[in-house]
């Protein structure tokens, strides 16, 4: 009798065990949701990105190098229950699909082949997504939940100026089958350089996968960086022109694609950056603009460089002020590394359709380049690096405050902050 | 030539007249013996031991690099040293003691001083030594106290005279011309005349070693019959690391005691291989011509130090004149050859010539695992990635050295000149960058070619003054070809022959930009010296170290042009001066030396400033130029505490001139930063020496250093960086070494490292984590064995079987700073490597060698990513007679 029973026992637990599907194992085995937290520390090629797992918004000081080190890791492009990031092995070719196990450590769960550099991206959803591959020039459209690659697009037919001898895709815009590609263009004889003088967008039709047109506005390079969101709610695409060189400082403006067009709109051009500081626009340094985050509401937040700091202001002293700085080259990248590793940016709230610009105060200043604006959840948070800050602020728009909701102590620079899952 | 040059080379070495007290025994004795691959010196302390005799001798006259091995049964004395000597000597005996002197054929032209010496009592005294000061010249008396200095120069001398149980004595003489010079000396007996004293003959490496610096030395001697390179040396040197990115000719990275990269300098004959152009490579450099390597750790010698930041390898090549054929050819694994000819001929008494060649070939094509991308037929991208071994398919290296010299060498007066001529020709070509990528690289390519003329000239001047120059000149050739549009596979196919559409659309393969380029460099190298020896163990000496750098040439490709024009055309050049005063006194009848040194770095450079980026709009190049000055000192000390034991401290303040491509950048993404100051380290090292006979040899020393204003790279944005000066590291560490025999026939050596490197300074708050975290990507703890068992009369009398087994430990180490959950991707995987080899060899003029490598065929990893060959063997057939 106790024997039939141990039989039966082992029978049920069995099938028990062999009703689970895939997709619970997975589930058991998987974070679903929970937000990501990376942290970049190091010099030279020595380079640490740390990258932790919360099951809950994380607060108070955080020590970031609990998480897992990785060569190589980019945080920001979250979908689902996993990030899209670069090789996280450290090589430059191919994308990274990264989940975290139970016991919150990064694991690559699939990858993407590429041939070369995987370059710039953007994600439509969980099924669509597109990737350059520079070294074969190739802008391949994958699905990001499988990582497979489905087709590429043929830019064969692309304009091309005839004094352009290559090109770079920049950025990359999906609103429902309509792929906006912000082009930067190398000049014959320029050396190494891009052109930065021009904004250039490609349409392409991602039904067909093929190039439809091109506008141009004599205006600052486009630029987008990894999980920017720059759609409003009418399909209205609002772009970034900040790329800018020193001999050529135009300031930023800020650029648009209208809702239902597939073409830059001549007639707007949010010259923004005159709304936040008139010191920086008649200097001749180029004025920085971090990342650039349409909210909703007509409403954007970016981090902008504001103000001289103290260290710029001291050498602009001691060389000739402005001048005598941007007279010569040599002079002028040190002024400009002082200005990018120095407390000099500030938080900004941009309403796009009135053209106007609040500065974000309660904010302590931070470095613009390394700052950004990340919306998670329908909530703004600025991910806040600079002097001794080094923390992440939830901005509430209603109130116009902001808050810290924590700082990290270890680990680095704020680098990515996300979340995964719902 | 062999006394001035000891003498120039070894300023800081104790009186090198070395005598040992009498005991029994005669030359007719006979005695069995046995000598395993022994220096004479080493081989006449054996036959000491064994014998129980005492052996005199001056240990300028041992014969250079020459190493001994068979054994002898009841064979008289004489017979054992004239063969382990193998010069003509006059040998005497009295008393248990036996007297060696060279017997010297050439033709007096200096004076003779004679005389006698005497003790308290007006007794001779016997085997007492005589010697001019400042100098190697001197004798040891004969039975009757009586003594002969030949071929002195005219003018005043201080003679030194020393006999065990008297106190040392300084004598002034006049020497006249073709008068009868001549005096007796009397010796007072010394208080401590109880205390015997025992000072031994030592080999130059053996002498060298022991110098108040911190240095290893290699005698290359003993590994000519065997298939090593000199980075495998190296590699079992304790402190030392050598990480290779692949097989032969692969790229090197040096790093002693945590120092690596630009750091540590590689000097070929005391000239900065850097100006030598790319074909001097630790990695194919021949060890035949070789006469040692000298490792310093820590304070460099003056004649030396260009701007060494606390270390430097350096290869002393053989240039003795002595006749000499040596003919070696190697084959293994890899279609890998390596042929070597070196023959010398002297011409006369004073001259000579010789003339070396050699030629290495490898296909490099050992297996390896890869990640391989896969491609579908239909489309025009990667569809997945498979993991395959495969066979590298572009890593093929060759190499072709030559150069003659020409010798002169004229003791008479005190000349000694070297003229020579170098010629290399390298091709290598890359399958991969700093890392193994999916896409292999298939086209990258770089020729060389490197032509050089080299003066060396040695003077001395009435004993006390010494000069020396040493002069290189030349061009260095390279030619960069990366401007495929193929992409290959694993497999080594061309990936566009399935599908034409895939390209490579940047058009270079390893570089950021495309790259045809054909650039020259030309170097000029000039170094001075002058050396006095001043009363009371006085000595100073100056050298001055000049450099001239130009490096330009022509760069097809108009990607890389500065407003249309080729910046290469403009290039860059760097002129450095650097000079260094030494003083050295010794103390407590040279138990105590003390040697200090300041330098001064100046350095001038003039290059195409890329900043200036409106580039259409320029005429001409924008050109600018910079000049900049640092001070250094250094300070070292050795102190004998027995002729057994000895202890050393040296302490250093070095400089580091940066480097054209810290300056100027590299005219592509790395912009200029012409205010870049030069890296500085602070360094002192202790070590003790202990010589207990011939079963344990032990060194052990410990090191602390602090760096700063170290070199990194700043990103500016996310194309462009420069380097800029940053961060502080200090480390700290010991390091061992011991050898000896343990048998007649077994004889071991085992050396071990460990060190800890960690960052003092960090240049922004968020990174103050990382205060007293280790530096990454270092190797800090590593080990090598190596044993060695010798048979004799194998097959046939004289012949000679020898098994060495080399183990090499190396623990892992992260590539970056380690988190709370452990990333395999960060690490690079403990080593443990066994190579063994046995070579036999025919009455000491054939040799055959069989070497296996990584005989268990471990998977061993230098870099991440990048393996080193599996097992693979050699075979060597060598041909030398002197």
């Amino acid at each position: 009798m106790y024997k039939n029973v141990l039989v039966f026992a082992v029978f049920a637990f069995t099938l028990g065990l062999m009703s689970c599907n895939n997709d619970d194992t997975n589930a058991a085995t998987e974070k679903q949701t929970g937000y990501v937290l990376q942290t970049t520390a190091g010099t030279g090629d020595a380079v640490s990105n740390f990258v932790q797992f919360f099951d809950e918004m994380p607060s108070g000081a955080i020590d970031n190098t609990q998480g897992k080190s990785f060569q190589k890791f980019s945080t920001n492009e979250a979908v689902d229950n996993f990030i899209i990031s670069s090789n996280i092995s450290g090589a430059d070719e191919g994308l990274s699909q990264v989940k975290f196990d139970l016991e919150g450590e990064a694991f690559e769960s699939a990858f993407l082949p590429t041939v070369g550099f995987a370059g710039f991206g953007g994600i439509k959803d969980a099924q669509t997504a597109v990737i350059n591959d520079i070294d074969s020039d190739e802008i391949i459209v994958y699905d990001p939940t499988s990582m497979q690659s489905r087709s590429t697009i043929d830019m064969t037919g692309a304009f091309m100026d005839p004094v352009w001898t290559s090109i770079n895709y920049e950025a990359f815009v999906i609103r429902d089958n309509d792929l906006f590609v912000t082009v930067r263009p190398s000049i014959e004889g320029s050396g190494s350089f891009y052109a930065t003088d021009s904004a250039i967008v490609y349409h392409i039709d991602l039904a067909t996968n093929s190039y439809q047109g091109v506008s141009a506005i004599d205006k600052n390079g486009l630029a987008r960086r990894s999980g920017e969101n720059w759609i409003d709610e009418q399909g209205n695409i609002y772009l970034a022109a900040t790329l800018s060189s020193p001999e050529r400082p135009v300031s930023p403006s800020i650029l648009k694609i209208p809702s239902g067009a597939t073409s830059l709109d001549p007639t707007y051009d949010f010259d923004f950056i005159n709304t936040v500081s008139a010191q920086l626009l008649a200097s001749r340094l180029p004025v920085l603009l971090g990342n650039f985050e349409y909210h909703q509401n007509g409403k954007a937040y970016s981090v902008v460089g504001t103000t001289f700091p103290q260290a710029l202001q001291d050498f602009l002293d001691a060389n000739g002020g402005l001048a005598g700085v941007t007279s010569d080259p040599n002079l002028l990248v040190q002024a400009l590394a002082l200005f990018n590793s120095n407390p000099s940016g500030q938080f900004v709230e941009i309403d796009l359709e009135a053209q106007t610009t609040t500065v974000i105060e309660d904010v302590p200043l931070v470095n613009a380049f390394s700052s950004r604006v990340n919306i998670i959840d329908g909530n703004v948070y600025f991910l806040a690096v600079g002097g001794d800050t080094n923390a992440v602020y939830e901005y509430d728009p209603a109130s116009g405050s902001s808050n810290e909701v924590f700082n990290v102590t270890a680990g680095g620079n704020i680098t990515g902050f996300a979340k995964i899952g719902n | 030539m062999v006394v001035l040059k000891r003498s120039f080379i070894l300023i800081v070495n104790i009186w090198p007249l070395l005598f040992i007290n009498a005991q029994q025994g005669v030359l007719g004795e006979k005695v069995s013996i046995r000598f395993n691959n022994q220096t004479v010196s080493e081989a006449l302390q054996l036959l000491m031991e064994e014998a129980g005799c005492t052996i005199i001798y001056q240990s300028a006259d041992l014969p250079e690099g020459r190493t001994f091995t068979k054994s002898f049964q009841q064979a008289k004395i004489e017979t054992i040293i004239r063969e382990v000597w193998g010069n003509d000597l006059l040998l005497s005996s009295k008393d248990g003691s036996i007297s060696i002197k060279v017997n010297q054929k050439k033709v007096s032209n200096g004076e003779l001083l004679s005389g006698y010496l005497i003790g308290n009592n007006d007794e001779p005294l016997p085997f007492a030594t005589v010697g001019i000061k400042g100098t190697n010249i001197g004798v040891i008396s004969d039975e009757n106290g009586y003594f002969e200095l030949n071929d002195l120069s005219i003018g005043p001398h201080v003679l030194i005279v020393s006999s065990s149980g008297y106190s040392p004595k300084e004598v002034t003489i006049n020497i006249q011309s073709g008068r009868q010079n001549r005096l007796t000396v009397s010796l007072e007996e010394s208080i401590n005349s109880l205390e015997e004293v025992v000072v031994q003959g030592k080999s130059i490496a053996q002498e060298i070693a022991e110098q108040p610096i911190t240095i290893s030395t290699i005698n290359a001697g003993n590994l000519q019959a065997q298939t090593q390179d000199i980075a495998n040396v190296l590699d079992k040197v304790e402190g030392v690391r050598i990480r290779q990115s692949g097989g032969l000719g692969s790229a090197t990275n040096i790093s002693i005691n945590g120092l690596t990269g630009n750091a540590i300098r590689f000097y070929y004959n005391g000239i900065p291989a850097e100006f030598l152009g790319g074909g001097f490579q630790l990695n194919t450099l021949p060890i035949s011509n070789v006469d040692r390597v000298e490792v310093y750790k820590g304070v460099m010698p003056a004649n030396l130090a260009t701007d060494a930041l606390g270390g430097g390898i350096n290869i002393v090549t053989n240039t003795d004149g002595e006749k000499k054929t040596d003919l070696s050819y190697q084959f293994g694994s890899f279609n890998t050859h390596r042929a070597a000819a070196s023959l010398t001929r002297p011409i006369g008494d004073r001259w000579f010539v010789n003339v070396n060649a050699n030629y290495n070939y490898s296909d490099n094509d050992f297996e390896m695992e890869v990640q391989n991308n896969t491609y579908n037929a239909n489309l025009n991208f990667p569809t997945g990635i498979e993991t395959i071994r495969v066979r590298r398919f572009h890593d093929a290296f060759s190499t072709f050295f030559g150069n003659s010299l020409v010798g002169f060498d004229d003791e008479d007066k005190g000349l000694s000149l070297r003229f020579g001529a170098y010629v290399t020709s390298t091709f290598n070509e890359f399958q991969h960058g700093i890392r193994v990528s999916l896409v292999p690289a298939g086209a990258f390519s770089v020729r060389s070619q490197d032509s050089y003329l080299k003066l060396d000239l040695e003077k001395s001047i009435k004993e006390t003054w010494k000069f020396n120059y040493s002069g290189v000149g030349g061009y260095s050739r390279i030619q960069v070809r990366d401007s495929t549009q193929n992409i290959y596979d694993w497999y080594g196919r061309i990936v566009g022959d399935i599908n034409p559409e895939i390209t490579r659309s940047t058009g270079a393969e390893l570089l950021s930009r495309p790259s045809i380029s054909d650039i020259y460099s030309y170097n000029a190298v000039q170094r001075f010296g002058l050396i006095r020896h001043l009363p009371l163990d006085f000595y100073v000496s100056l050298n001055h170290f000049f450099a001239y750098q130009k490096r330009e040439g022509t760069e097809a490709l108009e990607i890389n042009y500065i407003g249309g024009i080729d910046p290469n055309e403009e290039g860059f050049r760097i002129t450095r001066n650097i000079t260094s005063l030494e003083l050295k006194k010794t103390f407590l009848g040279d138990k105590l030396e003390l040697l200090s040194t300041l330098k001064s770095y100046q350095y001038s450079t003039r290059g195409v400033n890329t900043l200036i980026r409106d580039r259409n709009n320029q005429t001409e190049l924008p050109v600018v130029t910079s000049d900049e000055q640092a001070w250094g000192f250094n300070i070292a000390s050795k102190w004998t505490l027995s002729n057994k034991l000895f202890v050393r401290v040296s302490f250093e303040d070095a400089v580091r001139i940066p480097s054209q491509n810290e300056i100027f950048g590299d005219l592509r993404t790395i912009v200029p930063n012409l205010s870049i100051k030069p890296e500085r380290s602070r360094n002192m090292n202790v070590g003790f020496n202990a010589d207990f006979r011939s079963y344990l040899k032990a060194s052990v020393s410990y090191f602390v250093r602090s760096q700063r204003d170290l070199i990194l790279l700043q990103f500016l944005d996310t194309e462009t960086a420069r380097f800029i000066n940053r961060s502080k590291v200090f480390s700290s560490g010991i390091e061992a070494a011991f050898r000896g025999s343990i048998t007649e026939r077994l004889s071991y050596s085992w050396n071990t490292t460990y060190f800890n490197i960690e960052i003092r300074e960090v240049d922004q708050p968020q990174d103050n984590f990382l205060i007293g975290s280790p530096v990454p990507n270092i190797p800090t703890f590593f080990s090598n064995l190596g044993l060695t068992y010798l048979l004799e009369d194998v097959f046939q009398k004289e012949n000679n079987l020898q098994l060495n087994v080399d183990a090499r430990f190396v623990d892992e180490f992260s590539f970056i700073q380690e988190g709370g959950f452990r990333n395999d991707d960060n690490w690079v995987a403990t080593q443990f490597a066994v190579d063994a080899g046995l070579t036999y060899k025919i009455k000491e003029y054939l040799s055959f060698n069989l070497q296996a490598n990584n005989l268990f065929d471990a998977a061993l990893f230098d870099f991440i990513s990048v393996p080193r060959p599996g097992r693979n063997f050699a075979m060597k057939i060598r041909y030398t007679i002197k």
